[in-house]
């Protein structure tokens, strides 16, 4: 009888700010939980599929309860390189003042695992959600804040965007939550001491744009609100990749079904601001001498963008 | 079929100098039938009883290593494989009251964590069923047709229309018993504003642990062959999956990976492996054959014993007279019929000639004249009675190692290391081909 090795994929991750997937304690990073990079990947790569059309490959993936459909893929994380950082940080930035507790930081596998028989075209789309937000966005939790941004090792798949590219259909139509509008950018800036608070002031600086009389709702709904919305907008912490210093930052909307009963209008209003703002020569002053905005790398689509064109940016983004 | 394995104090107490004993029950309990099917009574004494508290045991003093191999026919085997768990295994239990709504599971006895025995053949089955797929739905079917299959796991009837027998699985397991608990948090975002929900706590087993368990593969049919293909193939099959896919519950979403440490191996009238790193040559040095003969049947005495060098001298004796030899006797004693009812040979003539018939009839019972294929059939007895004795010299004392409750088991062959299952798999399966 012989043997048949299943289908596989294995891609290695080096931390560039630490991450947080939770622990038993609120804000405590004890240990990596597999269940926190999982539920960052399901919605990652849920949301960019709907964004493509492929509205059934939540269910196809990740399962669903009730219809006894079981996940597909089957995720193995090797965090023997994972370390944790005790010290406590207190950061000031703008106007706030955010407290950190433990973090994790190091190098971490996963090897992904085909379970269940799939179709080829879900299968390329997983994986390209891994490296577009390996490239583009963050990993876990408290990503608003600063924390997930890991970088990928070379590893061996090679995407087929043309095959993926048959399956999408012509148009599609937003259906609840997903990535239908989404900016995704590289910000430069010179080389920073307080790596947490160059991200912090920025996303601060992004949060006073929308301080107008009839804004606060829109404003908590966007950047958030402790124990009202999560945010839509994470700002990472400033980190050195490829020799050059940036800061990572990534919207997508809408991002929950309550922004969506309310905000669904002033998506794109939102979005553009927040685009201009970041495209702005910075003044400066004692703070914002540290940021620059040349080379300012974008991605972005919206909800008038076909599926076509949004894997095409897609592609260029992986590519560049 | 699986069995889980218990252990219960026995009502016996012995006091020995200024220790305190217990003698300890140890009970099999199929697990399918809800029944023990076995009872064998350890002694155990604890030293110094008062060093532990309430309702914990020292549960490796009489759990499955020391459990005698008595009773398990030739050529079956026993494997030992040892892992690391890598993350936090999920085993929940049914208490009803408990701290958390998701305890890990417990054995009743030592209260010790374990993944037990009926998981590990469930998980195993899978894993047999992802390595050897075939386009069948349900395991029944899939064990109807693939005969490795249903003779490792049996058959059970599942209530359908489609009859079949009911058959016990080859296969036993232990359970797999840790040490150490871990508390884990899961916390769901709503989809209304994204904010966690009520976050659900969990207890797991540690990670970081090493734990084991036991195969026993029990051959009904001495084919030492078989036992090799269907072991080496589960042995594949677990060892390619079990470390991608994990253990446990949410093994999909990471929890339960284990990394293989060891593996061991007793066979009762098994090859012994001496240098178990040579597998790289293919080749198994010092392969002692001690299969059970075909025709040893023929040899055995009414008492089991392989019969005695005077039956056997009986036997080929026999087989001289009822061949063609019978036939020159008849002759012979015709003639010297013949020549005593000769009134015309004088008497002293006739008594040479009686005399030299009967010398002539003897050589003849000794197969000293031209017959060949006689000489050839003797030698082939011959042969196969040295071949009955050997083995039953080699099984009389396998028999008796395994009598002796040994507390360090030899083994067949043992490797180390993170490959270890895939090297025992290959070395089982090499034999496989080669026996």
């Amino acid at each position: 009888m012989e043997l048949k090795k299943p289908k596989q994929e294995t891609y290695t991750f080096t931390s560039l700010t630490p991450f947080h997937t939770g622990g038993t304690r609120s804000g405590v990073s004890d240990a990596f939980h597999p269940s926190g990079f999982l539920g960052s990947l399901r919605y990652f790569s849920t949301g960019l599929a709907k964004a493509l059309g492929l509205i059934d490959f939540e269910t196809k993936i990740w399962g669903k309860t009730g219809q006894s459909q079981s996940k597909a893929v089957s995720l193995s994380w090797d965090d023997s390189e994972v370390k944790t950082i005790e010290k406590d940080l207190k950061v000031s930035a703008g106007k706030g003042k955010w407290f950190f507790s433990s973090r994790l930081e190091g190098r971490l596998t996963l090897t992904l695992t085909q379970v269940h028989p799939l179709e080829e075209h879900y299968w390329q789309l997983l994986n390209i959600a891994i490296l577009f937000q390996s490239r583009y966005a963050t990993w876990g939790a408290k990503d608003q804040f600063g924390l997930g941004v890991l970088q990928l090792e070379p590893h061996k798949f090679k995407p087929d965007f043309d095959l993926l590219k048959q399956m999408l259909p012509a148009n599609r139509e937003a259906q609840g939550i997903g990535f239908y509008t989404a900016l995704f950018a590289h910000i430069p800036i010179v080389e920073t001491i307080d790596k947490y608070k160059a991200g912090l002031y920025y996303k601060s600086r992004l949060r006073n744009l929308f301080r107008e009389d009839n804004e606060t709702s829109l404003r908590h709904a966007i950047f958030g609100s402790l124990g009202e919305s999560a945010s839509a907008i994470q700002v990472s912490a400033a980190y050195q990749q490829a020799g050059q210093n940036e800061i990572r930052l990534w919207i997508t909307l809408p991002h929950t079904n309550n922004f969506n009963n309310h905000f669904a209008n002033r998506v794109n209003d939102v979005v553009n601001r927040i685009k201009r703002e970041i495209s702005k020569p910075l003044r400066a002053d004692e703070i914002t001498t540290d940021f620059l905005n040349h080379e300012l790398k974008i991605i972005d689509w919206n909800q008038q963008d076909t599926p076509a064109s949004i894997l095409n940016k897609i592609k260029q983004g992986l590519q560049a | 079929m699986s069995f889980d394995w218990l252990a219960d104090e026995d009502s016996r107490t012995l006091v020995k100098n200024t220790s305190r004993s217990e003698t300890i029950k140890l009970i099999a309990l199929n697990t399918n039938t809800e029944k023990e099917t076995r009872n064998k009574t350890l002694g155990v004494f604890l030293a110094n009883k008062t060093e532990y508290s309430l309702g914990w045991r020292n549960a490796k003093d009489f759990l499955l290593d020391n459990y005698p191999f008595a009773g398990m026919p030739p050529c079956s085997a026993r494997l030992k494989l040892e892992f690391e768990l890598l993350s936090p295994l999920l085993t929940k239990d049914d208490i009803p009251y408990y701290l958390f709504d998701n305890p890990v599971r417990r054995d009743h006895v030592f209260h010790k964590p374990y993944l037990s025995a009926a998981s590990l053949l469930g998980l195993s089955m899978d894993a047999f069923r992802r390595a050897y797929p075939k386009e069948i739905d349900s395991n029944n079917d899939y064990k109807q047709q693939t005969e490795q299959a249903e003779r490792l796991f049996g058959n059970a009837p599942d209530g359908s229309s489609s009859k079949i027998e009911a058959s016990q699985g080859r296969l036993r397991l232990s359970p797999a018993w840790f040490d150490r608990v871990a508390v884990l948090t899961m916390n769901k975002r709503k989809s209304e504003n994204g904010t966690g929900s009520n976050p659900v706590q969990f207890e797991a087993i540690a990670k970081g642990q090493t734990s084991h368990f036991i195969a026993d593969y029990f051959d009904p049919d001495n084919n030492l062959q078989q036992t090799m293909e269907d072991l080496g193939l589960w042995l594949q099959a677990i060892t390619e999956y079990w470390p991608i896919l994990g253990l446990g519950a949410k093994r999909h979403a990471g929890y339960g990976r284990i990394k293989p440490r060891s593996a061991s191996l007793e066979g009762i009238s098994w090859p012994v492996f001496s240098k178990a790193q040579n597998l790289s040559d293919n080749t198994i040095n010092s392969r002692q054959q001690f299969c059970k003969p075909d025709f040893y049947e023929d040899y055995l005495a009414d008492s089991g014993q392989v019969i005695k060098r005077g039956e056997l001298n009986q036997r080929i004796e026999k087989l001289k007279n009822s061949q063609g030899n019978k036939q020159q006797v008849a002759e012979l004693k015709q003639k010297m019929a013949a020549v005593k009812q000769d009134k015309a040979i004088p008497p002293q003539e006739k008594k040479q000639q009686i005399t030299e018939i009967k010398k002539q009839i003897q050589q003849v019972k000794k197969g000293k004249g031209n017959d060949t294929e006689i000489n050839e059939k003797i030698k082939k007895i011959e042969q196969e009675w040295q071949a009955c004795q050997s083995y039953y010299k080699q099984a009389t004392n396998a028999k008796k190692s395994v009598d002796s409750q040994m507390t360090q088991s030899s083994y067949n062959a043992e490797f180390k290391g993170e490959n270890a299952w895939q090297k025992m798999a290959q070395w089982i399966l090499e034999g496989a081909k080669n026996d």
